[in-house]
């Protein structure tokens, strides 16, 4: 067996390398290797041997594991996106033809919600009503686009002339505004 | 009772495989937000099944053991 000889002359390299130092890094692991550097025998060679394999198809399957995981769920959303714009499963769009009866025989209140385009029109809570009243213009609008229409935020930073980061911005700080105004009247109660 | 030990090693198989699931179901839940709300089961299965179909191979794949390895190491690193 020279690889005892092998080992000690390389042996500060060999240490540096991350996977050897991650195995040493077990207590166990490095009793045994040390009992194999200082008297050298076959057993102890083996069982280090195998150890060693053990531990390091475990690092291959989480490694594999890893980035199987990542890769796999973002290849299956542009699946399933693909899908969906593919497949819709509506058709009836209104500009796709007349709307059914049952949608124009809505009852008036309805009909009125429909034109006002505020969402604070929308809220039937009081305490919200007043928050979303205070709240800055874009982030109303913004929110109303959210909310009212369901429009993505790429669609509102087309419509707006802004990127798409910058509308998410104003979506958050939205919703922060209204959290804090609602716990800001939720102390003033009590 | 070579039939015998063939069942167990299957038996041993099984449950390494479901143990690699559920040591890896954190991970794959966390991914879970990868996709919409009407799709994280059906990711989730999916997950799951690819994991099934990569596990043997992974489990009985060959690796080098410890002097093996030090001697590839050296051989790179020279």
């Amino acid at each position: 067996m020279d690889y005892q000889g092998l080992l000690r002359s390389k042996c500060k390299e060999i240490m540096k390398h991350p996977i050897v130092k991650h195995f040493l890094s077990n207590p166990q692991h490095y009793r045994l290797f040390k009992n194999v550097m200082e008297n050298p025998n076959e057993k102890d060679a083996k069982s280090l041997d195998e150890q060693f394999k053990q531990f390091y198809k475990e690092i291959r399957i989480v490694k594999y594991m890893n980035s199987m995981i990542r890769i796999f769920s973002i290849d299956f959303d542009k699946r399933v996106r693909k899908n969906q714009k593919r497949y819709p499963l509506t058709v009836d769009h209104p500009e796709a033809g007349e709307r059914l009866p049952s949608e124009t025989g809505s009852d008036a209140f309805e009909e009125f919600l429909d034109l006002q385009d505020d969402l604070s029109q929308h809220v039937q809570d009081y305490q919200l009503y007043q928050a979303i009243q205070k709240l800055t213009d874009k982030q109303k609008s913004v929110l109303t686009k959210v909310y009212l229409h369901g429009a993505t935020m790429q669609e509102i930073a087309d419509s707006l002339g802004e990127s798409r980061q910058n509308i998410s911005n104003i979506h958050k700080k939205g919703l922060e505004n209204i959290r804090k105004q609602l716990e800001a009247q939720k102390k003033g109660e009590k | 009772m070579s039939g015998q030990f063939e069942h167990n090693r299957n038996k041993d198989e099984m449950y390494d495989i479901e143990h690699l699931i559920a040591c890896f179901s954190p991970m794959i839940r966390k991914k879970l937000s990868n996709t919409s709300y009407q799709e994280r089961e059906d990711l989730e299965q999916e997950l799951k099944i690819k994991m099934f179909e990569k596990a043997d191979m992974l489990l009985c794949q060959d690796v080098p053991g410890f002097w093996e390895f030090i001697l590839y190491m050296v051989d790179e690193n020279s």
